[in-house]
């Protein structure tokens, strides 16, 4: 596995990780993508800002380095250009895993939940609090489901995007390509704000 | 409509917008049929169809040219006017010069651009709507530019009139165009340099971004505070950073071009705050600290940077801006609130005679101090990496530096470029 030459991450980086890319305290480490080639996905991370940062970049088969956090059309892109074989249901929910993690905002918090005791709160205002009432008084949260499906892999699961539960529907193709869509279960609830 | 960078429109579309070329021969056709309008407008590039009430086609500052020639400024002045004697008495001279191009040259006045100061009629022209008159607001930037010495502060009173808007901008071009035979861009290059040139040309493009996040700062008191400390220290900001992120760093600001206008107002009165502490040689240093002050005084910072966010983010609301991505939601707000009116409540019963501004000033530091500092330790505010809370953060970094772990792992088989 080819290292990305550091200069290209910082490119890829800018001013807020870059410097530690270059002094070599930022962390740099492949992050698996299953069902697409090894390497070409990789965590930067300063754990010594005053804000901690991370995001990733994804490394091109000509060796461009450009940034996937924020932007999943540029994982799109790597995909098709590094090309995937999405092969069965347990790859196909690991390769969504995987883009949710490194195509989201850097400080946006994405998490998958199995169960309401999954949710980890914090205090809220009278609003947020009498949200989450009824949110755990409400239906319980539904299992994953991996199938195969016409051309793929339905997959669903029950996400924390920042202060709200949703669950998304992905059908991912053999080539690793997405449709994806979801519905908002509670919003406004008292969970971690990152910063 | 596709336009390019400078917010052109396209070649072949100028050319379609353009005033037609006089023909070389027979100008008072064209000019004599301008005259019958019920109303006259120099304006040029005008492309609007006719409508029921409409004034009917303005006239062309080329027709006006023609005419000029023909008959002389007053004439035309007094055609303009509506004046019926020198209407018809220019319909007759006309056609007398039609009849015979002696006289024609004998009244001749300028064989160069027009002078509108001496044809306008007064009225507005119409193209960029709002009632501007952009033959007037053309002639006094000529004037600031022609005159002895340029008068700067001329052109930008003129050009300040367009409120940056497109269509006005787009109008004045055209008419200080046909008013001197050159482009605004090149009179004002030719005439300005540096900052004053750069301030003429913003006043001739729309708003960008960075103008537009700090024409909403100044519509807030914390955002009028956040650019006079920008203008105090002489802050850079990056309104269009491509990386990771929005934060301060070292004296310089970062936010991130994703952002909404809104939300990168509202981001630059937190970062505002660091900036701050930075420049005034305040912030905590790790190696000179204890770990127990050196947490409480980064938490400090951090909790005064939320609270001018908090302080910000009300006013703005209000007017209808939205909090999403700000880092800032309505449940912080509502809890900031209720600490801050239980204590004030609680001010007020115990000294009836403190004044609200001492009362307020009181409330702002202790919920500060109190709700908002708890935020930084009971998970309501976790790192976007570990998820972890902001004292525990900084503690781990005290320990970091006072305990530094062995040397960050070696990165093998590094590409090289």
């Amino acid at each position: 596995m080819t290292v990305p030459a550091a200069a290209r991450v910082v490119d890829a980086v800018g001013a807020g990780l870059g410097p530690a890319v270059l002094a070599g305290t930022a962390i740099r480490r492949p992050v698996p993508i299953p069902g697409v080639g090894e390497g070409i996905a990789w965590l930067v991370r300063d754990d010594d800002a005053d804000h901690p940062m991370q995001c990733y970049v994804g490394v091109w088969p000509d060796g461009a380095v450009r940034l996937l956090s924020d932007d999943q059309p540029a994982f799109f892109d790597l995909v098709a250009a590094t090309g995937a074989d999405i092969v069965d249901p347990s790859t196909a929910l690991g390769y969504v895993r995987a883009f949710l993690e490194v195509t989201r905002g850097p400080a946006v918090i994405v998490r998958e939940v199995r169960d309401v005791a999954d949710l980890r709160w914090r205090p809220g205002s009278q609003s947020e609090e009498a949200n989450r009432a009824r949110f755990e008084a409400g239906p319980p949260i539904e299992p994953p489901v991996v199938e195969p499906s016409a051309g793929g892999f339905h997959v669903e699961l029950t996400l924390v995007v920042d202060q709200r539960v949703q669950r998304n529907v992905f059908d991912v193709g053999r080539d690793g390509s997405i449709r994806t869509g979801y519905r908002v279960l509670a919003d406004d609830l008292p969970l971690p704000i990152a910063r | 409509m596709s336009k390019d960078a400078a917010g052109r429109l396209p070649a072949e579309r100028r050319n379609e917008l353009a005033p037609p070329k006089p023909a070389t021969e027979g100008p008072a056709d064209d000019a004599l049929e301008a005259l019958e309008a019920p109303d006259r407008r120099l304006v040029a590039g005008d492309a609007r169809d006719p409508r029921p009430g409409d004034p009917g086609p303005p006239l062309r500052s080329r027709q006006l040219l023609a005419l000029q020639r023909s008959i002389g400024n007053r004439a035309v002045r007094d055609l303009l006017a509506n004046r019926r004697s020198s209407r018809r008495a220019a319909s007759q001279r006309f056609r007398h010069a039609d009849a015979n191009p002696a006289p024609q040259l004998a009244v001749q006045r300028h064989a160069g651009p027009t002078m509108p100061e001496e044809i306008e009629p007064g009225t507005g022209t119409g193209t960029g709507g709002g009632g501007l008159n952009y033959v007037a607001i053309a002639t006094r930037i000529r004037d600031a530019i022609e005159g002895l010495g340029t008068d700067e502060e001329a052109i930008y009173a003129a050009l300040g009139e367009l409120g940056q808007d497109a269509t006005r901008i787009r109008a004045l071009t055209t008419a200080y165009g046909t008013l001197t035979g050159r482009t605004l861009d090149a009179d004002l290059a030719d005439d300005l340099s540096g900052d004053e040139l750069e301030r003429a040309q913003r006043l001739l493009r729309p708003p960008d971004r960075r103008q537009q996040i700090e024409t909403l700062l100044g519509t807030t008191d914390t955002g009028r505070w956040v650019l006079r400390i920008i203008r105090r220290w002489s802050i850079p900001v990056d309104y269009e950073y491509s990386g990771t992120g929005s934060f301060h760093r070292a004296g310089s600001i970062y936010i991130n071009r994703t952002l909404s206008v809104d939300a990168a107002a509202l981001v630059m009165m937190h970062e505002a705050q660091h900036a701050n502490t930075f420049k005034s040689g305040l912030a905590a240093d790790v190696n000179a600290l204890s770990r127990e002050e050196y947490i409480r005084r980064k938490i400090a910072d951090e909790a005064e940077a939320v609270v001018r966010q908090i302080e910000g983010s009300v006013p703005m609301q209000a007017a209808g801006h939205s909090l999403a991505g700000s880092g800032v939601n309505q449940g912080l707000i509502d809890r900031y609130r209720t600490a801050f009116y239980a204590y004030r409540d609680a001010l007020e019963a115990a000294n009836p005679t403190m004044t609200r501004a001492e009362i307020n000033d009181r409330c702002r530091t202790r919920t500060r101090d109190t709700e908002v500092t708890s935020w930084f330790h009971d998970g309501t505010f976790v790192t976007s990496t570990g998820n972890i809370t902001y004292s525990e953060h900084y503690g781990n970094a005290w320990d970091e530096a006072h305990n530094p772990p062995s040397p960050a792992p070696t990165v093998t088989g590094e590409e090289t470029e």
